[in-house]
């Protein structure tokens, strides 16, 4: 059933997004940034939830999310105040829902004795809200396995039937009987008006068979726009009877004119039927139909609703990204409304990053799957290579510089830029989709270590491609948990200290140079360099009579191994923090530095490259060779004077820059280009910047330019080849290696050259 | 179904009682009684409905609609049997009036 998979997938993606929207709702709240139509969103975003998980039976999921609509009902209705110790639960309320989604989707257990407590607690406030003592807690807030199988907690669900359901009209019905038949019956304004009733209609149709009705009320306007005597509703009867298909459309003889019918004879039930058991399904599923229409429909409409206000988006709701209509035929023409209602809403969006949480999303947006935009950046990819190629071409041909068709090069070459850097835009999206989940982990890692924690969130729009984003979120967890855990003090010791009872951690994420930049900072005692030292050397990762600087000490604790925990806890101390992290920094070609004060706090700062498409490189000259090195890990170029270069040991030698000496690595030796030492003062050196910031000199021949380059995985399209990171294809059509600077230096260091039996090392 | 009543009273607002017929002409008088009401938390009293058409139910589940939408209380009590079963013809129930997704 993919058809049924595909609507179940589309629930999820959906669930996704209202639960992210009901937590950023929740957070304005919070944050006192609120107005009506946040909790107008918050309160949609849950009942939208309940609704489909409905349609999926998903029952432990519909039960809590009913008791939490209940509750921000009160909320919004205005007779539960938005104090802090509500938003609270509201908050942890969220996260249970957002536990039960993935449940649904992926299996497992949800947290029943967490859920039935939350459902308490939710209940209390409501009675609250109500001016009633609050319930005594059910059976089931002890937390017993057993909410799985309905509602063993009272959640007030017993009584009433939230979705639109198969109604029973067995009363009504004549015998079931061999024929099905499915009628599409929406009747017309002017079919009322002739004093025909829908009902009569129905009525007959039902006497007939057995029948089940669903009532699409899609179309339905709201009262400013409703025409008292319209027609808005449209009738999907599924009959089984025995009567044939005559008879049928008997029922609709004085009505046939005035409505929209159409009546099929459904041959196997298993076929296309797997929505009329559940009016939602089918509403999903007409949904889904509906989309092309919809499209086109909106598309027309779009200038309108633009012309007939100054909303810069002409956008649909922000809580339903969904297409809304249903109706497969687009009758009426839809009002442009919609955007007036949610105007309000959007009126501060703009770039404003707070007021974009309550517009957040609004844009129209299409999904589209990720291997088309991916095949996208590889065929532009290539039109870059092949533009550069052909002009190379030409110019080696004899083209003249001057002439029209060079200029026309250069136009291409622009426009082809452009192109690649519109088909980069597309992958880019904001951080938020990982910043949204930190106030969460916030909350849990505070909870756990009994410890307040404000998170702060800033440049939460900017914009990094998906790539670097998926990869991001490890690193940032383990960063923000790190912060909390290690870097904020107990309540205790930050009232001792003067610092208010409840610590600060901020997340801050900007572009800088090219490059996204994320600081995770806390307001902290800083790193203790005393204890950090003394522990290293405890460890044997330093000598214990190392003289360090304050940047080397507070480096340590990116060692593997390192660990300044007493104990073991659930949250961090297991000694494979911050070197995973920085290692997974690095694998994204990015750099991680730290900036302590004692007393003040501590600041990460991660940059990253906003793309892993492509690469602004040097491009150098190895023995007969074309290597590319990574421009951001290039501090600058030298041509060594043989004067500054010494040898030491066997054949490693060091060249003296200005008052420090650095390791010359001989980039041919590691590759196997070569097998005698290249004379250093023939070449260039290029200073790099690797891991622990150390800085070595990279001996090569010569460089030849410095360009951006598309980048080729090796591993895809070859194999892992040690010191190499990936490959390029340069304007000639050849294939250019990027050189792995980290692995070069690092194999350079111990064993001598890749080729010396140092290949495991490399590929690690 | 014993909690209905028991709802009907812990649901404050104005109280509009619809009247018994609601057909064909019950409808825009209907409209414009409602439109008055927009903005009051508002408890329809269904308990009188003998006959119930289709107009009169779109009214409703606009209503409902632009209540939630303007954050005011909306809710049906009392529903006869007769307006139950009414809404039943159609697919619906009064839960269903008040839940069902509208074009915004």
């Amino acid at each position: 059933m993919d058809a049924m998979a595909e609507i179940r997938q589309t629930f999820f993606e959906e669930c996704a997004e209202q639960l992210a929207d009901l937590e950023a709702g929740l957070l304005a709240i919070e944050n006192g940034e609120a107005d009506s139509d946040t909790v107008n969103a918050v309160f949609r975003a849950v009942h939208s939830i309940k609704g489909g998980a409905g349609a999926f039976c998903l029952d432990d999921l519909v039960h809590f999310a009913h008791v939490f609509e209940t509750t921000l009902d009160e909320m919004r209705s205005g007779r539960l105040d938005s104090s802090e110790k509500v938003i609270k639960i509201m908050l942890r309320s969220a996260d249970a829902l957002a536990d039960l989604v993935t449940v649904a989707r992926d299996g497992g257990t949800a947290d029943a004795a967490r859920n039935a407590s939350l459902i308490d607690e939710l209940k209390g406030l409501v009675a609250l809200a109500k001016g009633e003592e609050p319930p005594a807690p059910t059976a089931a807030g002890g937390g017993t396995s057993e909410a799985s199988d309905g509602p063993v907690y009272d959640d007030g669900m017993g009584d009433l039937d939230f979705t639109p359901v198969a109604v029973d009209l067995s009363e009504l019905m004549g015998d079931g009987g061999d024929n099905t038949f499915r009628i599409v019956f929406k009747p017309m304004p002017r079919m009322y008006a002739k004093a025909n009733e829908a009902t009569r209609v129905l009525r007959d149709l039902y006497a007939l068979g057995e029948a089940k009705v669903i009532c699409n009320t899609a179309e339905v306007p709201l009262m400013q726009n409703l025409d008292p005597e319209g027609a808005y509703l449209t009738f999907t009867i599924e009959l089984s009877t025995a009567e044939p298909e005559e008879k049928v459309r008997e029922v609709f003889e004085f009505v046939e004119f005035d409505c929209e019918l159409s009546i099929e004879a459904i041959e196997s039930e298993e076929d296309d039927d797997f929505g009329a058991d559940d009016p939602d399904i089918a509403d999903i599923l007409n949904r889904i139909k509906a989309t092309s229409d919809d499209e086109e429909e909106s598309a027309a409409d779009e200038p309108a609703v633009a012309a007939e206000e100054d909303e810069p988006e002409p956008a649909p709701k922000a809580a339903a990204p969904a297409p809304k209509a249903a109706a497969p035929e687009p009758v009426k023409p839809e009002p442009a409304k919609p955007a007036a209602a949610s105007a309000p809403a959007k009126g501060e969006a703009g770039g404003d990053a707070k007021g974009a949480t309550a517009g957040a999303g609004a844009a129209q947006t299409i999904r589209v799957d990720l291997e088309r935009v991916d095949r996208l950046i590889d065929l532009v990819g290539e039109l870059v290579i092949h533009q550069v190629m052909l002009s190379q071409r030409a110019y080696q041909a004899g083209l003249a510089r001057a002439s029209d068709v060079a200029v026309g090069f250069d136009e291409l070459e622009q426009l082809t830029r452009e192109i690649q850097d519109s088909v980069m835009a597309i992958r880019a999206q904001p951080v938020k989709s990982v910043f949204q989940r930190l106030p969460r982990l916030v909350r849990e890692v505070a909870d756990i270590s009994g410890k307040q924690v404000k998170l702060v969130t800033e440049g939460e729009w900017t914009e990094v491609d998906k790539t670097v984003i998926e990869r991001l979120a490890d690193p940032l967890t383990h960063m923000i948990r790190n912060a909390i855990d290690h870097g904020l003090e107990k309540p205790e010791d930050r009232i001792a200290a003067g610092k208010p009872e409840e610590g600060t951690v901020r997340v801050a994420a900007m572009h800088r140079s090219g490059r996204i930049v994320i600081e995770i900072s806390d307001d902290g005692g800083g790193i203790n360099r005393r204890r950090v030292k003394e522990i290293a050397a405890n460890k044997g990762l330093i000598p214990a009579d190392a003289n360090l600087s304050d940047e080397e000490i507070d480096n340590l604790i990116f060692l593997p191994g390192f660990s300044t925990a007493d104990k073991i806890s659930s949250l961090s101390g297991r000694g494979v923090g911050m070197d995973v992290v920085k290692r997974s920094i690095q694998a994204l070609g990015g750099r991680v530095s730290i900036a302590s004060k004692p007393g003040k706090g501590s600041t990460f700062t991660m940059s990253l490259p906003l793309t892993l498409a492509v690469l602004d490189g040097m491009i150098v000259s190895v023995g007969e060779q074309t290597i590319v090195v990574p421009l951001t890990a290039i501090i600058e170029t030298l041509q060594p004077k043989a004067s500054e270069v010494k040898s030491f040991g066997g054949d490693a030698r060091l060249v003296q820059v200005r008052d420090t000496f650095l390791p010359l690595v001989d980039v041919a030796r590691e590759l196997g280009y070569a097998y005698e030492p290249a004379s250093a003062t023939g070449g260039v050196a290029i200073l790099v910047e690797a891991e622990n910031g150390a800085r070595s000199a990279l001996l090569v021949d010569a460089i030849q330019g410095q360009r951006q380059v598309v980048i080729k995985s090796l591993e895809a399209n070859y194999g892992r080849v040690p010191g190499i990171a990936a490959a390029t294809i340069l304007g000639d059509g050849r294939v250019a290696l990027i050189l792995d600077v980290d692995a070069v230096v690092a194999t350079s260091r111990v064993e001598g050259n890749f080729f010396n039996g140092s290949m495991k090392h490399a590929a690690e | 179904m014993p909690r209905k009543s028991n709802k009907a009273t812990s649901v404050e607002g104005t109280i509009f009682a619809l009247p018994q017929v609601l057909d064909l002409k019950a409808a825009t008088p209907l409209t414009e009684k409602l439109m008055a009401l927009r903005g009051q938390d508002l408890v329809i009293d269904a308990s009188k409905v003998e006959r119930l058409g289709t107009q009169c139910v779109q009214i409703l589940i606009s209503a409902a609609a632009t209540w939630k939408d303007e954050m005011a209380a909306f809710t049906i009590a009392e529903p006869s049997d007769a307006f139950t079963s009414g809404l039943q013809v159609l697919g619906l129930t009064p839960q269903a009036i008040i839940e069902k997704e509208v074009a915004q």
